[in-house]
Formats: C-alpha cells, sequence, structure tokens
C-alpha cells in the first residue's frame, strides 16, 4: 500500500482506539496523520509529474513546501487560476472534486497545526472521526480528478504558482 | 465607540480564567453569578465603556434592547460608587443579575471575540429556519490561522443520538458542513472557515495534563 494510504488507515486505527476514553495522544497523532495522507497523497502525485524513477521523485518530493501548497490550495478553491495560464475570455471555475481536495488540505493543515503544537486545543473523538472522514472524501475526489488538466495544473501549482501567476510578457 | 472596546471591557471585568473556546465551560446563570460573586471589582462604569447599541445590528432586536437596558440599569448602579469605596452589598447583590445579563448576551462561552460574536450571530440566524434540530450548538472562534491568514473556526456540536453511531455522525457532519460552508463564506468573506465537528456529550471529555 502507498505511504498515504497507510498514513490514512493508521489514522483511523488511532482514532478508534480506547473509543471510551481515548488518550490525547492517540486522537493528536491520528488528526496529524490524516493531513499528512493527503499531503503524501498530492506531493507524491505533483513529484509523479516530473519524474518516475522514485529517488527523482522522492527528491523532488522533498523540495515541496506547505505553504505554497496552501496558497495554491486556497487560489484554486477561490476559483482562481494561474494568470498566465487563464483564458480571458472566460470565467475560471474550479472543478467540484478539485475544490474539495484543495479545501480538505487547506483545513487539514490547521487541523495539524493544532494536533502538533496547540495544547489549548484538545481533540475529540467524533472530531477526530469526522476529519479523517474530509480526508477520505478528498481521496476519493482526487481519484475522480487526478487525471484531468485542472489537477495537473494544480500539482503543478505547488511549485510554479507565484512564476505562472505573473502577467505573461 | 466600537464593539471591541465594549466586548473587551466587560471580558476583563468578567473575570474567569477558565480556557477559550470551544473548552470553554458552559456559562449559566449560576456560573455567571458564581464568578461575580468573587469579588465587586466589576461594578465600575469603566465596565460597560464604549457601549453603543448601534454596534449590535447582528442581535435580533429584543436582545439588543435588553442589552441597552441592562446597561443602563448597569451605569445606574455602577454610579452609585464614589470615590473608589467599595459599593455597599446590596449594591452588588442588585447589581449582580443586571451584569450577569450582559454577560448572558455576550456568551464568552459561545463567541471568544467581538468577531466571532458578530460573525456567529450572523451565521445563527442565517440558518435559524432551516437549522437541524441534530445541531444542537455552534460555536465561533476569530483570528489569523496558522498562516496569518483571517479566520473563523466553527465548532459544531451534533446531537447525542445522532452521535451514538459513528456513521450517522459521519453523514450528519458532511452534510452541515456542505450546507453551512458557503453560508460561512458568504458571511465572513474576508476569512476562511475551518469546521469542527463534535458530539454533545462528549462536551466535557477527559483532557490529559500537557
Amino acid at each position: 500500500m502507498s505511504l498515504s494510504l497507510d498514513l490514512l488507515e493508521q489514522a483511523e486505527h488511532l482514532a478508534k482506539r480506547d473509543p471510551r476514553r481515548p488518550k490525547q495522544v492517540n486522537l493528536r497523532r491520528a488528526a496529524s496523520a490524516a493531513y499528512y495522507a493527503l499531503f503524501h497523497l498530492l506531493s507524491g502525485s505533483a513529484s509523479a509529474l516530473f519524474a518516475t524513477e522514485p529517488g527523482l521523485a522522492a527528491r523532488i518530493n522533498r523540495t515541496l513546501n506547505h505553504g505554497e501548497m496552501w496558497k495554491a490550495s486556497v487560489m484554486f478553491v477561490n476559483d482562481k487560476f494561474p494568470k498566465a495560464l487563464d483564458d480571458k475570455r472566460v470565467r475560471y471555475s474550479t472543478p467540484a472534486d478539485l475544490r474539495l481536495v484543495a479545501k480538505t488540505f487547506i483545513d487539514l493543515q490547521d487541523v495539524r497545526h493544532k494536533a502538533d503544537y496547540d495544547l489549548t486545543h484538545s481533540f475529540r473523538r467524533h472530531e477526530v472521526v469526522a476529519l479523517i472522514q474530509s480526508a477520505r472524501r478528498a481521496f476519493d475526489a482526487w481519484e475522480r480528478v487526478r487525471k484531468t488538466d485542472d489537477a495537473r495544473i494544480y500539482l503543478a501549482s505547488f511549485l510554479l504558482w507565484k512564476r505562472w501567476d505573473e502577467d505573461p510578457r | 465607540m466600537s464593539l471591541s472596546e465594549f466586548w473587551i471591557n466587560v471580558r476583563r471585568a468578567f473575570h474567569d480564567p477558565g480556557p477559550g473556546v470551544p473548552e470553554a465551560r458552559r456559562l449559566d446563570d449560576p456560573a455567571i453569578e458564581a464568578v461575580l460573586r468573587r469579588s465587586s471589582d466589576w461594578l465600575t462604569v469603566d465596565t460597560v465603556d464604549g457601549f453603543d447599541e448601534a454596534d449590535f445590528p447582528f442581535l435580533p432586536e429584543a436582545g439588543r434592547r435588553r442589552l441597552k437596558e441592562s446597561v443602563e440599569a448597569f451605569l445606574g448602579f455602577a454610579a452609585t460608587r464614589k470615590f473608589r469605596r467599595p459599593p455597599t452589598p446590596e449594591t452588588v447583590e442588585a447589581a449582580v443579575p443586571v451584569f450577569r445579563e450582559i454577560v448572558r448576551l455576550l456568551e464568552f462561552d459561545r463567541y471568544d471575540s467581538p468577531e466571532a460574536l458578530r460573525i456567529g450571530k450572523r451565521i445563527e440566524e442565517a440558518i435559524r429556519d432551516d437549522r437541524p434540530t441534530e445541531l444542537v450548538d455552534l460555536r465561533f472562534s476569530a483570528g489569523p490561522d496558522h498562516m496569518g491568514a483571517p479566520a473563523v473556526w466553527i465548532w459544531a456540536y451534533l446531537s447525542a443520538e445522532v452521535s451514538e453511531d459513528d456513521r450517522k455522525f459521519l453523514e450528519f457532519a458532511r452534510d452541515i458542513e456542505d450546507w453551512l460552508d458557503p453560508i460561512a463564506r458568504r458571511i465572513a468573506r474576508d476569512r476562511w472557515p475551518y469546521f469542527y465537528f463534535r458530539s454533545i456529550v462528549e462536551e466535557d471529555g477527559p483532557v490529559e495534563v500537557p
């Protein structure tokens, strides 16, 4: 199984441990794993745009940045296509499945920050189970949309958004 | 005058050092009164400084009127304090229900800032007619997210009945988020809405020492 699916499964496993009195450590790790599951699904797909050789793909993967992925995701949720690629005659509208993926990525990144750094937030079991469901929905939506140009442009935007969002010369 | 100024003054006077939203304990009348009876420092005109009824267009008319009347009554009690002398026990006793009403209307346990109050009340008003009974509570927090972008966090509490079965809980959570997300984006245009779903029966769940 892939790392992303393993992480999703790990998240589910941790969230379901001790259903009556769940430990914060398990809920936090489950929430964080749900984010990383989606992160690795998308970052793995992004590096696969450029390389099939696993070592090279992994090195490309290391160049991806959570913040840049977040920024590109916000743009796609808001129906924004990189300026240089945009067809000015038609208003761009992000496909629903891709919007769901990008939105979930942003949502889960917030969750991951709470899970890893914010001790004022204590997680509840239902809360974490719902977050994992969101990740699962994003996986399903990605499967439906991943072979489209929109999805490939989204992935490439993790690295190229800044360059592509400038007005073309 | 501003909503923020008034909200912060009341929050400071109502000194309840517990956790904030969403972990805040429920502020029902006995809980509010217990805080107010610890001291009478809150009984000064500064506590309601900055109040302007016009800052609360998002409150239903009845709530706005109650808030205005409570602030006016509060000022009447606070004005009896002269030269920094402590208020008489009778004055404090008479002022407690008035200040309790102000705190109850601002609901610090459900809205963690003036902006959260403004956004939360607007969202609740927008969904009032369609709100499913399974959505038993909402709590709001506003501020910058981990990227420094303006955000609003919405904690939705689902009923005990829905929470008995995970599948049912997840179905409701998904449906409610799909329904609420565009409403929240329309009302708080400049903020990213983050949704968290909890069961009302887990509200006082175990919290381990960090």
